[in-house]
């Protein structure tokens, strides 16, 4: 299983923020989500992987280049979707069609307009009067339009509305289906990602917290439910997060220390939510 | 080479405007050629034109960058941030010289027309010295488009270039019969082509430097 994406210790350092170090990977054939809160530094690290920014310390190994400029040169076999980045207000679908033929040799001109198609975009319409979801669109049908091993996507389901999230859940996990391209995307909406992402990245004020498959990132931790008088101190010590209400209490713990709890509480499995909301509130309150 | 061509065609697309530009500018010419001809004084009408238009369009791709972040388009492509570099000045310097021949054509017609109106030789100035000024138009703001995009402080460069040059103008005329206006105009386009080739370097580092 050859990594299309190897990423070692990977820093980038700001005056006000530290990046990483960062080290994952990802296998042809799978997709990688990337989570964490606003400012985690999950689009800085896409920035990074593709050069568009420098890193201060790290490596990037795209498809085997490790220079700026063999990454550089080799970017057609890699599918864009920024948050950030668009195309020129007066652009019409036809104009992106014929712009990006122009560089990508791949380009499947006929994808793209099934794409389009597909996701209902007006074709006579010019970029900047489209709908912000609308203009996602658009980018999302020219990075999957040219056979790119490897798609990287910035909250692509940001402005897309529940259809066309379904829509693009379903195309993504066709495109990796071959076992020869892979996917990286960064969204909030992490019922998306668990649903499709193989591996997870959890980023939170710029530290790594996790790197490895979902279900292992999931596995290891409970939610433990209970009434107000069952939050013990010795409870509250195991937790990693915690919510309470005016009638109980949920904390968030290692899934080893809740082997041996007293009885009367409920254990739930947590999904990526869940372990968002509770332990990002903590790590960031240690940071404070 | 070929990817600093494409960049620059990539300029070009983000040109758009509802008429084709080349057919744009053949209706400005005729207007012009026919305003002229009518005898009317059209000296401002094409200085306005050109100038404002060559001054403009070199700046279209680097707004377009930064209203809808191409910048990071381009870094989402196969071209190298050299090649993008150099597509950008391909670009500019191509727009400024089919405006400047354009200009030429205009005078050369008018001039065929009218040869006691306008010789050919000063119809010939006429156009290099318009192509000058655009390559110091290109040359001084460049880099700093590179280092920082389009933005207020890269605008004020160019308004401060501009002055500097009419300035300038102004000051070699000023000079009058002191020295020859052709070896003094040699030295004018000599200066705005080192100008320019010296520009190069400093926009590919400032802009190999630049987050995008």
């Amino acid at each position: 299983m050859a990594d299309l994406l190897t990423v070692k210790d990977l820093t980038k350092k700001y005056q006000e923020f530290t990046l990483g170090p960062l080290s994952f990977n990802v296998p042809a054939g799978y997709i990688l989500g990337m989570i964490g809160p606003n400012g985690a530094g999950k689009t800085t690290t896409l920035r990074l992987l593709l050069d568009m920014a420098a890193p201060t310390a790290g490596t990037v190994t795209l498809n085997g280049d490790t220079t700026p400029t063999a990454r550089a040169l080799a970017r057609a076999d890699v599918g864009v979707a920024l948050d950030t980045t668009g195309f020129p207000e007066s652009w019409r679908v036809a104009d992106v069609d014929s712009a990006m033929a122009l560089f990508l040799p791949n380009w499947d001109a006929a994808r793209f307009h099934e794409l389009i198609q597909l996701f209902g975009v007006a074709k006579k319409t010019a970029y900047k009067k489209l709908s912000r979801g609308t203009q996602a669109k658009v980018n999302l049908a020219a990075a999957l339009s040219h056979d790119a091993k490897l798609v990287i996507l910035d909250e692509p389901a940001a402005g897309l509305d529940p259809i066309a999230r379904d829509q693009l859940m379903t195309l993504l996990q066709a495109y990796i289906e071959d076992g020869q391209h892979s996917v990286i995307l960064s969204s909030h909406i992490t019922g998306d990602l668990a649903r499709i992402a193989d591996y997870v990245l959890y980023i939170v004020g710029g530290h790594q917290l996790f790197f490895g498959e979902t279900a292992t990132l999931l596995d290891r931790y409970v939610l433990v439910k209970g009434g107000r008088g069952k939050l013990t101190p010795e409870l509250k010590k195991l937790g990693l997060g915690l919510r309470e209400t005016a009638v109980g209490f949920s904390l968030m713990m290692r899934t080893e220390a809740a082997r041996n709890l007293p009885a009367g509480l409920t254990i739930e499995p947590v999904d990526l939510d869940a372990l968002m909301i509770y332990y990002g509130k903590e790590v960031q309150a240690d940071a404070q | 080479m070929r990817n600093s061509v494409k960049v620059a065609q990539l300029d070009l697309r983000t040109l758009q405007i509802k008429f084709p530009w080349w057919a744009l500018l053949l209706a400005t010419d005729v207007v012009i050629l026919v305003l002229a001809m009518l005898n009317f004084d059209v000296f401002a009408i094409i200085v306005g034109i050109v100038f404002g238009a060559g001054s403009s369009l070199v700046m279209v791709p680097f707004y377009s960058n930064q209203q809808r972040g191409v910048d990071g388009l381009l870094a989402a492509l196969p071209v190298t941030r050299r090649q993008v570099v150099f597509g950008h000045y391909l670009f500019a310097v191509g727009v400024q010289c089919v405006i400047a021949l354009n200009l030429f054509v205009v005078a050369a017609i008018y001039s065929f027309l009218r040869p006691d109106d306008l010789p050919l030789s000063v119809a010939a100035m006429v156009a290099l010295g318009a192509l000058t000024f655009f390559l110091v138009l290109v040359a001084v703001p460049f880099p700093f488009l590179m280092r920082v995009g389009y933005s207020s402080a890269t605008i004020g460069i160019y308004t401060g270039v501009i002055v500097l040059v009419v300035i300038g103008l102004n000051f070699l005329s000023a000079l009058g019969d002191n020295f020859s206006p052709s070896f003094t105009f040699g030295w004018v386009v000599a200066g705005a082509v080192a100008l320019l080739v010296g520009s190069v370097p400093l926009s590919l580092h400032w802009y190999s430097k630049r987050e995008l």
